[in-house]
């Protein structure tokens, strides 16, 4: 097996353990925040390169909300949380009480509270990965965009040779809702992060 | 009634965390949405109590909840401060409770959780159960 199809099979395992236990914990987490019972799944998991990604993952150029991430300290990159306007406003409704129809997309509140669940949901998997590689992951203040998927994420990380993808099934109060987990970690920070695993694994 | 000043970038949380200790018998006396204001609003209306979030925009020199800890000590060493964390900032929320935090709710936080740090807080009252 060459280094990169092994640097692959890390990151998949890696992607796994951050899906499986991550998804738990942002359920439990959304479920104490709005007081309901929430479902949090996977539905998949892959290693994306450029071309495959572009392709599967920004074609649809649909309007929606993402909040951005980017990784501080030892580690380097950005992670993405996408979720279509449509369904954002779903969740808004649910987050703060009221009907859809209610929902203004211009709202402060209802940007805030997006941004807090999208958050919490981004924080939930960030935990798993700092217990999994025994690294400390700091990240920034998060930033919530608007627009098209292709936009939102910027052209240089697209063109990232590798994207990890997550994407996440919700279900809140009988509805269901998607988003999708994107981490563009740097070079080094795979690196750090393989070895990491190894070390934790070998504890 | 003991007063409150509530830190937080998010609106949605200061509502939410406001509900929440009001329920518990507290005065809203102030909110802040970063470090700067909070201490600025600490200073002006000396609150018993305040809830600060770790994470926040970078506005003038107090560039972080943790900062702002810092500087609300200085100014009153007594002053009785929870941090507000996401989940995974084990780090930052040492570094606070080493610069004078009394306690700490991860986000996101409930109700019960908030009345432990609170009653720890205000009265000293350490109630592990929770």
């Amino acid at each position: 097996m060459t280094n990169r199809e092994n640097m692959r099979t890390g990151q998949i395992k890696l992607l796994k353990q951050i899906g499986e236990v991550g998804a738990k914990r942002a359920a439990e987490a959304l479920s104490s925040m709005i007081s309901t019972q929430v479902d949090v799944n996977v539905s998949d998991i892959d290693v994306l390169f450029k071309n495959t990604f572009k392709d599967s993952v920004l074609a649809p150029r649909v309007p929606c909300f993402a909040l951005i991430l980017e990784l501080e300290g030892k580690l380097g990159g950005n992670i993405y949380f996408i979720m279509s306007s449509a369904e954002a406003k779903l969740l808004g409704a649910a987050l703060l009480g009221i009907a859809e129809e209610e929902i203004n997309m211009d709202d402060v509140m209802f940007h805030s509270s997006l941004k807090e669940a999208l958050n919490i949901i981004a924080g939930a998997y960030m935990a798993v990965l700092s217990e999994v590689t025994g690294l400390e992951v700091m990240f920034s203040v998060p930033d919530l965009k608007l627009d098209s998927h292709m936009p939102l994420v910027n052209s240089n990380r697209a063109d990232e040779d590798e994207t990890m993808l997550i994407k996440t099934a919700l279900r809140i109060q009988n509805r269901n809702f998607e988003g999708l987990f994107l981490f563009f970690p740097d070079l080094p920070t795979i690196n750090i992060i393989c070895e990491g695993i190894e070390k934790n694994s070998n504890n | 009634m003991p007063t409150v000043l509530v830190v937080d970038d998010a609106v949605f949380m200061r509502r939410m965390l406001g509900d929440m200790l009001k329920r518990e018998g507290l005065d809203i006396i102030g909110e802040a949405e970063n470090g700067q204001i909070a201490v600025d609003k600490y200073k002006e209306l000396k609150p018993d109590l305040v809830t600060m979030d770790i994470v926040m925009p970078k506005v003038g020199e107090v560039v972080s909840g943790i900062v702002a800890v810092r500087e609300i000590i200085k100014f009153d060493p007594n002053a009785k401060i929870i941090m507000v964390s996401s989940m995974g900032q084990v780090g930052l929320v040492i570094e606070a409770m080493q610069a004078g935090a009394k306690d700490f709710v991860s986000k996101p936080f409930n109700a019960s959780r908030v009345s432990a740090a609170v009653k720890k807080a205000l009265h000293g009252e350490d109630d592990s159960a929770l």
